[in-house]
């Protein structure tokens, strides 16, 4: 009997869960699953659909420049070698910001590609994406919140960049980074080991 | 209050000044990454170790760059004017930190309860042990001591922080962390006086976080004397022991798994306990990626029995083998005393219905 009477539970809990009705309207991102398809502007008013890159690896990283837990892998060097490294391998990655304007963390375009150029950020593309839509389809909770997209458009990771929920830049060396693991294996042909680990950050300022 | 913070009859207050020569050089190695922090300490003596290392432009740059227009600094330490043995006195922060010891000698080999007093501005808050879906913990680095080792932190029971879909533990306006410090002090250790440091460092967040840290410490004269203690501290000491979760075996827990849901029952175990009111009873996970912290928790009495129905975090990676935490009520879970808050600690078994 308590098994039937969890069955009408759990339904509840999930609708519960789903606070916003951007939300209501999109199913979670799930490992596994197509992710969700968006059209955004970046800092310099080009237009990426995401569908348009399939065939390849996609890394989307949701970036605020003002929180400690994003400097700590900007002021290290960390996110831009992981930018440099896979673009090599023919990875896009997108770096999101999805800071409301007003909110901590929102760029003009002109300061987005600013701040990419002073922190030597080297990201396929910085897309800008003030109304939230984009982050909300995808849960995306902090910055960074990482998720990593397969050939066939499927969510391969998605959470935290590493294992090392710090703002110390001290704590990169020796973090087992899930990112480049999934992106490793997947060159290789291989399975992700860890497809989903809690992110941890600074909120993103929706 | 003097820049230095020599204010009137203070022990030696360490207000570090972090000025960057050169925030950062990255060597490469392969895939790792060494990173070296170049810190020129302005106006003070002690090197700390930052445990945030180089952070976002309006942390790091320095003290100058800190003192924004919303200067808000208590200047009585706490409504009893109480003098604490350190005050942190970097107004930049948006918390200040006190430390308050318990007792006001050392007379003998033996346990000594310290506090770290936060006095947190207005809508800030700072982390638990568990900070939940984001945030950090208050972290306590203490310097190495001849004959004083510190114990860990003893959290005082958290408050819940919900916005935006993200819910996370901490505490606002004022949490005392208490830590016992082990201090094996022999007759030979008498003649000297002594000093005893420790790095201070939180995350403070109000819709945005910053790090912030301070290094406080604590010293003794010849005598066993702690400096500037004051007997009203204890007042305080009580206060903060009232917030730390009952430790009890008046109660035991255990927890099966099943369809990523943890079913928590606990038990009574002596005549002393009551029932409060399941509408205000909440669990408190004191570790990430184990309960779904925004998730609503479902509890009901069955019996003597309370049975809680939580939801488990969507970054379980394995079923644990054990859980602990603080459980919270708004009623005292006991008949003749005031608890509202207690440590629990249960086994988790894995279940699967034979029906």
């Amino acid at each position: 009997m308590k098994y039937t009477a969890k069955l009408v539970l759990f339904p509840v809990l999930i609708l519960a869960y789903y606070g916003s009705s951007v939300e209501q309207n999109n199913p979670r991102p799930e490992i596994g699953k197509k992710a969700p398809d968006f059209t955004l502007q970046d800092a310099s008013g080009n237009t990426h659909t995401l569908s348009d890159y399939e065939d390849t690896f996609v890394v989307l990283e949701w970036l605020n420049h003002d929180c400690p837990f994003v400097a700590k892998h900007y002021n290290s060097g960390n996110m831009q070698m992981l930018q440099e490294q896979y673009a090599d391998k023919g990875v896009v990655w997108f770096s999101i910001i999805s800071s409301a304007p007003g909110k901590q963390g929102y760029l003009k375009p002109e300061n987005a590609r600013k701040i990419t150029r002073e922190k030597r950020a080297k990201p396929h593309a910085v897309l800008l994406d003030p109304g939230g839509e984009v982050g909300q389809a995808y849960r995306a909770r902090v910055t960074p919140h990482m998720y990593v997209i397969n050939p066939e458009g499927m969510i391969s990771y998605m959470g935290a960049i590493d294992d090392k929920p710090t703002a110390n830049t001290d704590d990169i060396e020796g973090a087992r980074n899930f990112v480049s693991e999934a992106l490793d294996n997947l060159l290789d042909g291989r399975g992700v080991e860890v497809t989903t680990y809690q992110p941890y950050g600074c909120t993103v300022k929706y | 209050m003097p820049e230095n913070g020599s204010w009137p009859g203070a022990i030696h207050a360490t207000n570090t000044r972090y000025i960057l020569v050169n925030p950062y050089t990255v060597s490469l190695r392969g895939n790792s990454i060494k990173i070296k922090h170049m810190i020129h300490i302005k106006n003070h003596s002690i090197i700390t170790l930052i445990f945030f290392g180089i952070l976002s432009a309006d942390v790091s740059v320095g003290s100058d760059t800190r003192h924004i227009s919303e200067n808000h600094h208590p200047e009585a330490v706490t409504g009893e004017s109480i003098l604490p043995v350190f005050r942190d006195s970097d107004s930049g922060n948006r918390v200040s930190v006190n430390l308050l010891t318990k007792r006001a000698k050392i007379t003998e080999p033996g346990t000594y309860w310290v506090g770290f007093q936060m006095k947190i501005r207005d809508g800030w808050h700072v982390y638990w042990r568990n900070p939940g879906d984001s945030g950090l913990p208050t972290e306590i680095e203490w310097e190495d001591h001849d004959y004083i080792t510190a114990g860990p932190i003893h959290w005082p029971r958290p408050e819940r922080f919900d916005e935006e879909g993200v819910t996370t533990y901490g505490y606002s306006n004022e949490v005392i962390l208490l830590v016992p410090l082990n201090i094996a002090r022999e007759e030979s250790d008498m003649s000297a006086s002594s000093t005893l440091s420790a790095n201070v460092n939180w995350l403070v967040c109000k819709e945005i976080c910053l790090p912030e840290s301070t290094t406080a410490t604590l010293e003794t004269g010849a005598d066993g004397t702690f400096q500037n203690y004051s007997a009203g501290s204890l007042s305080l000491f009580e206060k903060a022991e009232a917030l730390l979760p009952e430790k009890t075996t008046a109660w035991r827990a255990e927890a099966a798994y099943e369809s990523d849901q943890f079913e928590i029952t606990v038990t009574p175990e002596s005549g002393e306990t009551a029932q409060p009111d399941v509408e205000n009873i909440y669990f408190f996970s004191g570790t990430r990626s184990t309960i779904d912290h925004t998730a609503p928790q479902r509890a009901r009495w069955v019996g003597d029995d309370l049975v809680m129905t939580l939801q488990a975090s969507r970054y379980l990676n394995a079923i644990p083998g054990e859980i602990s935490g603080v459980l919270i009520s708004e009623e005292s879970w006991f008949k003749d005393k005031e608890v509202t808050a207690m440590d629990i600690s249960f086994s988790v078994s894995s279940r699967y219905d034979s029906e």
